[in-house]
């Protein structure tokens, strides 16, 4: 028996995060995996996304309501603090729309059909809007709004505000910014395997969408339909034009302000930044036919000698 | 017999060497086993002379991408960089609070576009500086390494004004009653009216830490030491005003753009006390010659015989191999 105890070869444990060419692949895989959830699993699933980043927001809003900071600090700080909506999507697990446009990845490769990529979209779209307005339902009822004499719900009705009185061009080009950015920090996190990893990953790009002011579709399913709803309030209306120095126009911040203002040019946007600039760009890169090399760069990489 | 011992001194070894040893020997028990397998679970930091081998080899890999694909990752690196650039302009822009708080502020923004690029995995013209590395070593040719950065170049360059047109359509530079604009001007006018010599040496010492920042990323396995060795030497550089000339691929025509809008320079106006003089601020002669020129010159000296030259002649030159 002795002579059979050869040992084979030392099978050395690979601990590194992942290369480029490795995500790709990864996203791909997840792709498949979440073309197969049940409409139930993606619904629930995109409600909780919904409420998720909807607590990002609500956090962000209590932050940065008292400005005695300067613009650009008070501004990071929000994007920062922002980032827990992220971190409980990708960590806790929820269907996001926004980081659903890289499954489009799956979709040219030919894993998934088009039916299926686009009722995860849509489910999901249509989940996170419900988990937004349950949130805003529960925030309101909180009275969170009248913390530090009303200026919590004041701020919250100045960001509503601003977003429903963008021009068509600069909604859409906000929109395609940020959602590039929201599918780079999910880019990044496939590529890192510890949670402290993805926390980490997550802060840079998603503080830095929300500090720079680009609109995130599913994070205006919170903002907007809360001042919508703050703003029958007077007291808080009274606050928030204090806090502006100047009598406020509200005239578009109404459902309808919401959809035609903002809503339809920041999807727009954000498919835009998140299906061509990250995904369609990054399956050119990385997974189009005839491309072995760049798949063998990882080997090249982390080649021992 | 002799067999078995050898085995046995060789799991010693292993163990000596501090190693996790595991025998998979569960199906057929210890005194049966037939074969076994040893995992070793490495997790230590790469040394400075492996990092020095991996860098020779991601340079060879690099070299080989076609050249569509590393025309569209320099693209992303120069889209990238100017995400970078344009979130730490906006967290400084209004500097009531203490100048070189305000400085650091902008640096760590900045470091977005370095983890990004590092991580997410992008060609940016600064940091491939260090494929050096691999000609200085022989194992690619002049041609290979100037292909290389000449299309990292290039890309970069259409990624930076892609984002320039992006961000200016986005009208976040009129953001806090266009201060965010004012600042951007005042930043690039700036930078066109260096002197030959100030823009060359910030610009060897700015590509100095870029590469540094790349090099402490090779000895990093997890992203969470990639970020945070990211974090010190690129966050220095900005804060320290050093010239990078991706960044001002994106930084410098954005100021181009806004230098027309007449609401831009009135709040410019407000921040000098005076009205700036933006002369120089101009595409050829302020961007091309007097910035971008020198900055180049400095940054290809600094990444490529500061960094990849020394580390190249400590760690990989041939006499200390034979």
């Amino acid at each position: 028996m002795a002579e059979n105890k050869i040992p084979k070869p030392v099978q050395v444990a690979d601990i590194e995060a992942y290369s480029p060419p490795q995500i790709a692949l990864r996203i791909d895989r997840v792709a498949t995996a979440k073309a197969k959830l049940s409409f139930a699993q993606t619904f629930i699933l995109g409600i909780l996304a919904g409420v998720y980043i909807g607590i990002g927001a609500q956090f962000a809003t209590l932050v940065i309501s008292d400005s005695t900071l300067h613009f650009g600090l008070n501004s990071l700080i929000a994007g920062i603090v922002f980032s827990l909506g992220l971190m409980l999507v990708v960590i806790g697990g929820a269907e996001l729309f926004t980081g659903n446009c890289l499954v489009i990845m799956g979709y040219i490769s030919k894993r998934i059909t088009t039916r299926e990529l686009l009722n995860n979209w849509s489910i999901s779209f249509i989940g996170n809007f419900v988990g937004s307005l349950t949130l805003v339902c529960w925030m309101y009822k909180t009275h969170q709004f009248e913390f530090f004499h009303n200026m919590v719900g004041a701020k919250a009705l100045l960001i509503a505000n601003t977003k429903v009185n963008l021009t068509f061009k600069a909604a859409l080009a906000r929109g395609v910014l940020c959602n590039a950015m929201v599918c780079l920090a999910i880019w990044l996190c496939v590529s890192g395997r510890s949670a402290a990893d993805k926390v980490l990953s997550i802060v840079f790009p998603i503080g830095g969408f929300v500090a720079s002011g680009f609109e995130h579709c599913v994070a205006n399913m919170y903002f907007i339909p809360m001042g919508v709803v703050l703003r029958k309030n007077p007291a808080v209306v009274a606050a928030a034009e204090k806090m502006a120095g100047k009598t406020l126009d509200l005239s578009q911040l109404t459902w309808k302000g919401f959809f035609i203002n903002n809503l339809v040019p920041v999807t727009l946007g954000n498919i835009v930044g998140g299906v061509i600039l990250v995904g369609i760009m990054f399956w050119f890169v990385y997974l189009r036919p005839h491309i072995s090399l760049s798949l063998n760069v990882k080997q090249d990489f982390f080649h021992d000698k | 017999m002799a067999q078995e011992d050898q085995s046995a001194s060789l799991r010693s070894r292993k163990f000596n060497k501090r190693k996790e040893v595991i025998m998979a020997d569960s199906k057929n028990g210890g005194a049966n086993n037939q074969e076994y397998t040893i995992p070793v679970i490495e997790i230590d930091a790469y040394a400075p002379a492996k990092m020095a081998d991996r860098v020779g080899q991601v340079g060879v890999a690099k070299s080989h991408l076609s050249t569509l694909t590393l025309f569209a990752l320099s693209i992303l690196a120069g889209v990238f960089i100017a995400l970078g650039m344009q979130l730490s302009m906006l967290v400084t822009h209004t500097a009531t609070s203490n100048y070189g708080l305000n400085q650091l502020v902008g640096g760590v923004a900045f470091t977005l576009a370095l983890v990004l690029i590092v991580i997410a995995g992008a060609e940016l013209f600064t940091g491939n500086c260090l494929i050096a590395m691999s000609f200085m070593a022989r194992k690619i040719t002049g041609r290979d390494l100037a292909r290389n950065l000449i299309i990292a170049f290039i890309g970069n360059f259409i990624g930076a004004l892609t984002l320039v047109l992006w961000i200016y359509h986005s009208n976040q530079w009129t953001l806090n009653n266009h201060l965010l604009g004012a600042k951007i001007v005042l930043t690039a006018n700036d930078k066109v009216n260096l002197p030959f010599g100030a823009a060359f040496s910030r610009g060897v010492l700015c590509n100095a830490l870029v590469c540094l920042g790349i090099w402490l990323c090779y000895s990093g396995r997890s992203n969470i030491d990639k970020i945070l060795s990211l974090l010190w030497p690129i966050s220095c550089l900005i804060a320290c005003g050093f010239e990078h000339c991706v960044v001002n691929m994106w930084l410098i025509p954005m100021g181009l753009v806004l230098k027309g809008n007449s609401e831009v320079l009135a709040a410019a106006e407000k921040v000098c006390g005076g009205k700036p003089d933006l002369s120089n601020l101009t595409f050829f002669k302020g961007f091309l010659i007097d910035n971008l020129v020198p900055v180049v010159l400095g940054n290809l000296f600094g990444g490529i015989i500061l960094v990849a030259g020394v580390y190249w002649f400590v760690y990989l030159r041939p006499s200390k191999r034979q």
